[in-house]
C-alpha cells in the first residue's frame, strides 16, 4: 500500500511536468519532440534501472558513469582497430562485468561501505579508460548494428527504447518472481535476518553489482554509437547522480528493501523530460540546474508525503 | 597524553602509520619532496580540501553525508570576487559566509525536518547553488579588483607558516575540542551511533543535525574564501568541483565511518594529508596524471582495508589457525 502511494505521488510529479511542458513549448507534444525524448531517455533510464536493483539491495554504486566511459572507450579502439562486431560488442560488455565483479567483491568479499567501494573504482575505472587511450578521445566508424543501437528505430520507435523497455521487463519479472529477486529485496530490507534465513548475501549482493554494471555497459555502447567517439574522460560524467536522482525520484528508499522497477522508469522519465524542456525552450546552463535541484527536492518532498497522506486518510477512515 | 595512551590512539588510528610511511618512501624516490618549500607548498594547497573534509567529518559522524560543498566553495568564490569590485572585501567574506551557512542550514532542516534522504537532499542543493553561483557571475570568471592584503589570506606566512595552514589547523583542534568535549559534540556521535536511542535518551536530533550540517556549509564557505586569495579571482564553473567526493574520500579514508557514529578527526585530516602528498609526488617524479587517478584510488582502497574489522578478523583468524578461516564473512553487526 505503501508503495503504491509513493508510486502514485511520483506519476503525480510526471503528469504534473508533462502538462507544463505543452504549456511551456508547442512543440513538446510533437512526435519528433517525442521520439527524440524517449530516446535520450532511455539511456539514463538503462542505467537507473540497474541502480535500483542495486539500491533495493542496500548499496549503491557511483562508478556507473566510469563504466560507461570505460566500455565506449574499448568500442571505439576495437571498431577502429578493425575487429569484427562480436568482439566490437562483446570485449567492452566482458569489461563491464569485470567492473561489476570488483564492485561486488569489495563490498560483499571485503565488507567495503558501497559508497566508498564504488568511489574508489569510480576513480579507477576512469583512470583505466583514460590511460588505455592516453585521454584522447578516440573517434570510430562503427559498423552498422552498433549504430542502428543508438540511430535505428523498430516501426518508428526508437531502437534504445524498444532496448530500455526490454530491460524493465526483464528486470521486473526477475525482481518480482525469481529467487534471486526476492533475495535481492530480503537482504535490503533486513540483511541479517536474510543471512539467518539461508540466503547467500554476497552472492545476491555480487550479482547485484554486476547487473548494475552490465546494463551500466550497455548505456555505455549505446552513447558511444551515438556520438561516434569514445570519451575516457567526458563520457557519463555525473551519470552516476542522475540515475541516483531517477531512483529516488521513483520512490525507492536509498536504506533498501522496497522500490519497484517502474518507480525507476517514471524516475527517469522525470529526469528525461526536464532535460527536453530545457533544450526546447532554450534555458540557459544555471537555471537547468537550479530547476533540475528544485525539481527533484520536489519530487522527494513529495514521495516523502505520500505516505504522510495516505495516513491521514487512513485515519479518517477508520474514524468515519 | 600519557605514552600509552598515545600508542593505543595510533594503534586504533592505522592511518597515521600508513601517512608517515608514504611520506618515508616519497622522501626516499621522489626529489625534492622533503624540501620544506615543497611540503609548505602542499600544505597550503591541501588546506582548503582540509576544511571541507572537518566539516565532511561533522556530518558524516552523524549519519549523514553533504554532497553539496563543492558548490558552496564556488558560490563563495563568486561573492568573494563579485563584491570586492564595488565593496571591501570584508563585506563579500561575510557574505560568503553567511550563504555557506545558509545553504547548510536549509540542508539541515529538509534532513532533520523533513525527514528527506542527506544524498539527495545535498544532490539537489549542490545543483541549485551551483546554478545560482553560475547565474550571479554570469559563468564567467571573475577578476575582480580586490586588495592586495586580501591575497595574504593564501599566500601570507606568519612565524614561517602558511596562513592557509593556521587556519586549517585552529579549525581542525576547534572542531576536535567541540566533539569531544561540549554536549553537541557528543551528541553528534550519539545520533551517528544509533539515532533512534539519541531520540529517546532526550538529546535534540533535530537541532543537532541542522548545527552538524551549518557547520559544514560554513567550513566549505571559508575553504571557498581562501581559495578565491589564492586564484585572486572567482569562477563558479571550475572551483570545487568534485571535492565533495575528495572530501568524502578523505573522510572515509581516515576511518570514520560513512554509517555515522565511529571514527576520529586525526583519521580525517590524514586522509586530506595522504591525497595531498600522493599528487604532489607523482607530480615530482612526473608520473603520468592518468595513472595518478588509478593509483590513489588504489591506496584508498588500502587504508579502507586498514580499518576494516573483518578482514583484520579474517587476518587474526589464519594467523592463529585455530579455526579454519572462512571466505565469506557474516554480516557485520
Amino acid at each position: 500500500m505503501k508503495e503504491r502511494l509513493s508510486i502514485n505521488s511520483n506519476l503525480v510529479v510526471l503528469a504534473v511536468l508533462l502538462v507544463v511542458a505543452g504549456l511551456a513549448s508547442p512543440y513538446f507534444w510533437t512526435i519528433e519532440n517525442i521520439v527524440n525524448l524517449i530516446r535520450v531517455t532511455s539511456l539514463i533510464g538503462i542505467i537507473a534501472v540497474g541502480m535500483n536493483v542495486v539500491i533495493i539491495s542496500g548499496g549503491i554504486d557511483l562508478s556507473v558513469g566510469s563504466v560507461v566511459a570505460l566500455v565506449g572507450t574499448l568500442a571505439a579502439s576495437l571498431a577502429t582497430a578493425g575487429y569484427p562486431l562480436g568482439i566490437v560488442v562483446l570485449v567492452p560488455i566482458a569489461a563491464a562485468l569485470v567492473a561489476g565483479l570488483v564492485n561486488g567483491s569489495l563490498v560483499a568479499l571485503l565488507g567495503f561501505q558501497p559508497f566508498v567501494a564504488t568511489l574508489v573504482t569510480m576513480t579507477v575505472f576512469r583512470g583505466s579508460g583514460l590511460v588505455y587511450s592516453a585521454g584522447q578521445p578516440i573517434y570510430a566508424d562503427y559498423p552498422a548494428f552498433i549504430a542502428f543501437l543508438a540511430r535505428g528505430t523498430f516501426g518508428g520507435v526508437p531502437a534504445p527504447a524498444v532496448l530500455f523497455f526490454a530491460i524493465v521487463l526483464v528486470t521486473w519479472y526477475v525482481m518480482r518472481f525469481r529467487a534471486i529477486g526476492r533475495m535481492i529485496y530480503m537482504v535490503g530490507a533486513n540483511e541479517k535476518a536474510a543471512y539467518y534465513g539461508g540466503v547467500s548475501v554476497w552472492r545476491v549482493k555480487l550479482f547485484t553489482y554486476v547487473y548494475c554494471a552490465a546494463l551500466a555497459g550497455i548505456a555505455g555502447l549505446i552513447l558511444t554509437a551515438r556520438m561516434g567517439s569514445g570519451e575516457p574522460g567526458q563520457a557519463g560524467v555525473l551519470y552516476e547522480l542522475d540515475a541516483i536522482a531517477a531512483v529516488v525520484i521513483g520512490g525507492t528508499a536509498l536504506q533498501g528493501g522496497r522500490g519497484s522497477v517502474w518507480g525507476a522508469l517514471v524516475g527517469a522519465l522525470v529526469i528525461g523530460v526536464m532535460s527536453n524542456l530545457f533544450n526546447l525552450l532554450g534555458v540557459a546552463p544555471e537555471w537547468q540546474n537550479v530547476s533540475k535541484g528544485a525539481v527533484i527536492l520536489a519530487a522527494v518532498i513529495m514521495a516523502g508525503a505520500g505516505p504522510f497522506i495516505g495516513a491521514i486518510f487512513a485515519r479518517r477512515a477508520s474514524n468515519g | 597524553m600519557t605514552m600509552a595512551n598515545m600508542r593505543a590512539f595510533i594503534s586504533s588510528q592505522p592511518i597515521i602509520l600508513v601517512l608517515i610511511a608514504l611520506v618515508a618512501v616519497f622522501t626516499i624516490v621522489a626529489d625534492g619532496f622533503a624540501d620544506a618549500a615543497n611540503i609548505s607548498n602542499v600544505l597550503r594547497q591541501t588546506s582548503m580540501l582540509g576544511i571541507v573534509a572537518i566539516g565532511m567529518s561533522i556530518v558524516v559522524l552523524t549519519g549523514g553525508i553533504d554532497l553539496s560543498v563543492g558548490a558552496v566553495v564556488a558560490l563563495a568564490t563568486v561573492l568573494v570576487a563579485g563584491i570586492a569590485n564595488t565593496h571591501p572585501p570584508i563585506l563579500g567574506i561575510n557574505l560568503a559566509l553567511f550563504a555557506g551557512a545558509a545553504v547548510g542550514f536549509i540542508n539541515g532542516i529538509l534532513i532533520a525536518g523533513l525527514h528527506l534522504q542527506p544524498i539527495i537532499v545535498t544532490v539537489s542543493t549542490m545543483a541549485i547553488v551551483r546554478g545560482l553561483a553560475m547565474w550571479l557571475s554570469d559563468s564567467r570568471p571573475i577578476f575582480g579588483t580586490l586588495p592586495k592584503e586580501f591575497f595574504q589570506l593564501a599566500e601570507g606566512l606568519i612565524a614561517g607558516i602558511p596562513v592557509p595552514v593556521i587556519i586549517f589547523a585552529v579549525l581542525a583542534v576547534a572542531t576536535m575540542l567541540f566533539l569531544g568535549n561540549t554536549r553537541t559534540g557528543r551528541a553528534i556521535y550519539q545520533i551517528g551511533g544509533n539515532e533512534e536511542a539519541a531520540v529517546l535518551s532526550g538529546i535534540k536530533v533535530g537541532a543537532t543535525k541542522v548545527i552538524a550540517y551549518t557547520l559544514c556549509g560554513t567550513f566549505a564557505a571559508v575553504a571557498g574564501i581562501i581559495l578565491t586569495a589564492r586564484m585572486q579571482s572567482g569562477d563558479a564553473v571550475r572551483t570545487g568541483m568534485g571535492w565533495e567526493l575528495d572530501a568524502i574520500a578523505a573522510v572515509a579514508v581516515g576511518g570514520i565511518s560513512l554509517m555515522g557514529g565511529r571514527g576520529h578527526l586525526v583519521g580525517a585530516i590524514c586522509g586530506v594529508l595522504i591525497i595531498g602528498f600522493l599528487a604532489n609526488a607523482f607530480n615530482l617524479m612526473g608520473i603520468n596524471p592518468y595513472w595518478q587517478r588509478i593509483v590513489i584510488g588504489l591506496v584508498l582502497a588500502v587504508a579502507v582495508v586498514a580499518y576494516n574489522e573483518r578482514i583484520h578478523a579474517f587476518l587474526l583468524s589464519r594467523r592463529r589457525a585455530q579455526q579454519p578461516a572462512r571466505g565469506v564473512p557474516a554480516p557485520a553487526e
